[in-house]
């Protein structure tokens, strides 16, 4: 099987490239960058072959597509790869506006090509084992969340992280949409409403967008779920931040760190402790999943409108932090 | 006046802030305080559980983590709270999230649970502020952990109290700061504006739960603008 990459843009399509290498009978079959110097690096990198545009690799053969872009231009890139017949994984967000996430479902739809969304979390062993759990009525009933997605301002990724345009905006943009499609994943129920606050006081100087955020969901089934969706982590925390909650249930409560499981290590060479992360790689999980479905022809577990979905919810939260008060996700 | 808001005498809190207060961690920009553990008991004639009497959990529970955010992040200007009790008035779990904005744009996140099975009873906190960060976390720095078999009669206290062994109880420091304010005429960390200010925030979490709406706050005369 052949998969390609669109865009170096998200540093995540490094990982993605090692996840692929791992799987037996998948090849990497080129990569194409619009900033040609970046994807000739990367094609040396990974020893593979560099195409000077987007068409051009659609053209080579391919079964898929990774696209791994800037948010904003996912829309043009999953349209060109719809049209010529392949299958797309696309990172999330899915979009920055909900006109633009519509409009890729659709294309796809038309085409009648896959199209998953990156929601590696919804690969991740402990959320899974809880999934399941829940699944088999063991937790009871489920009434609210109190969530939290932090992280470092992540410019030092990529700087249009924090270029609204580019992004759809700062942390709210950024680490609403894992939590979000958890909620969904486990409740079966939409977000009905969304209240949220957001502030610039961290990197103030540095960056135009929000920094802080607090947001309140409300589903249609009356659970309740706040997300801490800030760049708050100090770069010298012992790791890039975290996604973590708590379940309240009619039996208790659950609380699942998904990035718990690591070694405290010290070294002279950092003179800090940092965290070594040994539990299981939900981005490889993912990637085995769009390989799967690629090769069975079959919907990925999570689509495109899992993440179509999670940008309505960005949407209204972005909506609500300029009015101040609660207002309903528009359909 | 003295209004018994304990938790500013707790070390792990009152050291916190103090370290805010030095600039240790630059302007605070998120709180997140944490307060659960179990459904007081006592079904007859529990005024815990009697809202009327109690406030209910976004009251008498949280109103703790209000006043030390307005400790922590000044003076209160909206808030936004729900409660699973509001929506499932028979629930054998009550668990409370408000966000508090303040004036100067901090926000602060709050949760009371009544919710734990007995005896547990967990405080956190997180303060991140733009030049560092501040955590703590009751279970993450209990300095005894007990795997012991039981007694066989091991009940719990009706209402839960958060302890970690210290050379003075949280309670005597508190009534020892309040002795001397009366005697010597100093001034205790907790004033009557502050009492009334935290039941003012309370107030407003328990209207917008019932509404669903955020509930801004008026300027209190008694507290300085």
């Amino acid at each position: 099987m052949k998969i390609g990459i669109m865009s170096f843009a998200h540093h995540h399509a490094e990982a993605y490239i090692h996840n692929l290498a791992a799987i037996p009978g998948v090849d990497l079959a080129g990569v194409a960058d619009e900033d040609s110097q970046r994807g000739r690096k990367f094609a040396q990198q990974f020893n593979t072959t560099f195409y000077a545009s987007y068409q051009d690799l659609l053209a080579a053969g391919l079964d898929g597509v990774i696209i791994t872009s800037e948010n904003s231009k996912h829309r043009p890139m999953v349209e060109m790869a719809a049209s010529a017949g392949v299958h797309v994984m696309c990172e999330k967000p899915l979009a920055t506006t909900v006109g633009d996430a519509e409009a890729i479902v659709n294309a796809c739809d038309r085409a009648g090509v896959i199209l998953m969304t990156a929601f590696p979390m919804r690969f991740s062993a402990p959320l899974v084992a809880i999934k399941t759990r829940l699944d088999a009525g063991e937790l009871g009933q489920v009434y609210a969340f109190n969530a939290t997605n932090q992280g470092e301002l992540p410019t030092k990724h990529r700087p249009w992280f924090v270029d609204k345009t580019l992004a759809g905006g700062g942390a709210v943009a950024d680490h609403t949409v894992h939590l979000v499609d958890i909620m969904r994943w486990y409740l079966g129920s939409e977000v009905s409403e969304v209240y949220t606050q957001v502030n610039r006081i961290f990197h103030a100087d540095e960056v135009e967008v929000e920094t802080g955020a607090l947001e309140m969901l409300t589903f249609r089934n009356g659970v309740f779920a706040t997300i801490d969706a800030s760049w708050s982590r100090p770069p010298y925390w012992p790791t890039w931040g975290g996604l973590a909650f708590e379940m309240i249930t009619e039996r208790g409560a659950v609380i699942i760190d998904a990035f718990k499981q690591n070694l405290t290590l010290y070294t002279h060479q950092l003179e800090r402790p940092v965290w070594s992360y040994w539990g299981s790689d939900a981005n490889q999980a993912m990637v085995n999943e769009f390989v799967e479905a690629v090769r069975e022809n079959r919907p990925a577990r999570v689509t495109g409108e899992d993440g179509l979905r999670a940008v309505e919810v960005v949407e209204a939260a972005y909506r609500s932090a300029g009015t101040g008060q609660s207002v309903r996700v528009e359909k | 006046m003295l209004v018994a808001h304990v938790v500013r005498y707790f070390p792990e809190y009152a050291s916190a802030q103090q370290a805010v207060a030095e600039g240790r961690i630059g302007k605070p920009g998120i709180v997140r305080l944490t307060r659960a553990s179990y459904r007081p008991k006592k079904p007859v004639g529990n005024w815990f559980l009697d809202e009327s009497k109690s406030g209910g959990i976004l009251m008498d529970l949280m109103i703790h983590d209000y006043d030390y955010a307005r400790w922590i992040a000044g003076d209160v200007e909206s808030v936004f709270a729900k409660k699973i009790t509001q929506g499932h008035p028979d629930s054998p779990v009550d668990y409370g999230l408000a966000v508090l904005t303040h004036k100067n744009g901090a926000l602060s996140h709050i949760a009371g649970g009544w919710a734990y099975p007995p005896p547990a009873f967990r405080t956190s906190l997180e303060i991140f502020g733009d030049s560092g960060l501040i955590e703590f976390d009751s279970d993450d720095t209990a300095p005894i952990q007990n795997l012991l078999a039981s007694l066989g009669d091991s009940d719990s206290p009706d209402v839960a109290i958060p302890s970690s062994p210290v050379s003075e109880s949280p309670y005597t420091t508190q009534i020892r700061e309040f002795y001397n304010a009366l005697k010597t005429g100093t001034q205790a960390r907790v004033s009557a504006a502050d009492g009334l200010a935290a039941v003012q925030i309370a107030e407003a979490a328990i209207q917008s739960a019932q509404s669903g709406s955020a509930v801004h706050l008026d300027q209190l005369a008694e507290v300085g603008a």
